[in-house]
């Protein structure tokens, strides 16, 4: 697919743990793990508000479009 | 207090058991009924099938019972689908894209049996009747209430069993969805 998941490299960059973040946005801690691999077909919106809110960044910083 | 999920296994391991006889006890029926087949007439057997003026010839019973061999695979096969779907039930994931298909593929037997009883009674009904005499041998093709009503509630069994299995790929989608 032509959208990349940079969750792994916000994480990393604000020093976040998954577990934290996972609890923080409600979501199990597989969710963030399949969110980080790239591996879901989708995103909701209060899924991706709260990602950005705890990360304090923008949904670009989170997915990137790459042309095949 | 049982939880739903409990329940749901429970009664699915007693279903498989029950579909576990029906694949045993409907092949034994089936030969018994044309050992016997005056004993199985008596019983409501073969009811609507012509019956030949003599008893029937061992080679007329013979292909009569492949007849019915044959029409009983497809009985079998739904019986074996619906087992299979209920065992996806005991372990508790019924409404997964693999239980949808078995029940899909269940309800597809029992379409398929329900249009194919008609024609199989009438060829059974001229293999027995074929060693009657010219003018005797009967061609009876019966269509009644009862194949009415299996062929609509298989098709009904076969459009919800469509449902069961697309939407159980919309939920598989689903799941997807972070």
């Amino acid at each position: 697919m032509s959208i990349i998941l940079n969750l792994d490299v916000m994480l990393a960059k604000r020093k976040i743990k998954s577990k934290e973040l996972a609890e923080v946005v409600g979501i199990s801690v597989q969710n963030i793990s399949l969110l980080k691999s790239g591996k879901v077909k989708g995103i909701r919106f209060n899924t991706l508000d709260a990602i950005c809110r705890h990360l304090d960044c923008q949904p670009g910083d989170i997915l990137e479009y790459s042309p095949d | 207090m049982i939880s739903n999920i409990e329940k749901v296994r429970h009664i699915s391991k007693r279903m498989a058991t029950f579909c576990n006889l029906l694949m045993v006890s409907i092949p034994l029926v089936l030969i018994w009924s044309w050992i016997d087949f005056e004993g199985a007439r008596a019983l409501g057997f073969y009811e609507r099938v012509a019956y030949p003026i003599d008893a029937p010839a061992t080679l007329s019973l013979a292909m009569g019972f492949l007849v019915s061999a044959f029409l009983t695979v497809f009985i079998i096969g739904a019986i074996y689908h619906l087992r299979e779907f209920f065992k996806f039930g005991i372990k508790g994931n019924m409404f997964s894209e693999q239980g949808g298909d078995a029940f899909h593929k269940s309800a597809k037997y029992l379409v398929i049996y329900a249009f194919l009883s008609i024609p199989a009674e009438t060829l059974i009904g001229v293999i027995l009747t074929i060693n009657n005499p010219v003018g005797e041998r009967l061609l009876k093709l019966s269509f009644n209430t009862y194949d009415l009503s299996l062929i609509f509630l298989s098709l009904v069994i076969f459009s919800v069993s469509w449902v069961l299995k697309e939407s159980a790929l919309i939920a598989q989608y689903n799941a997807q969805i972070v």
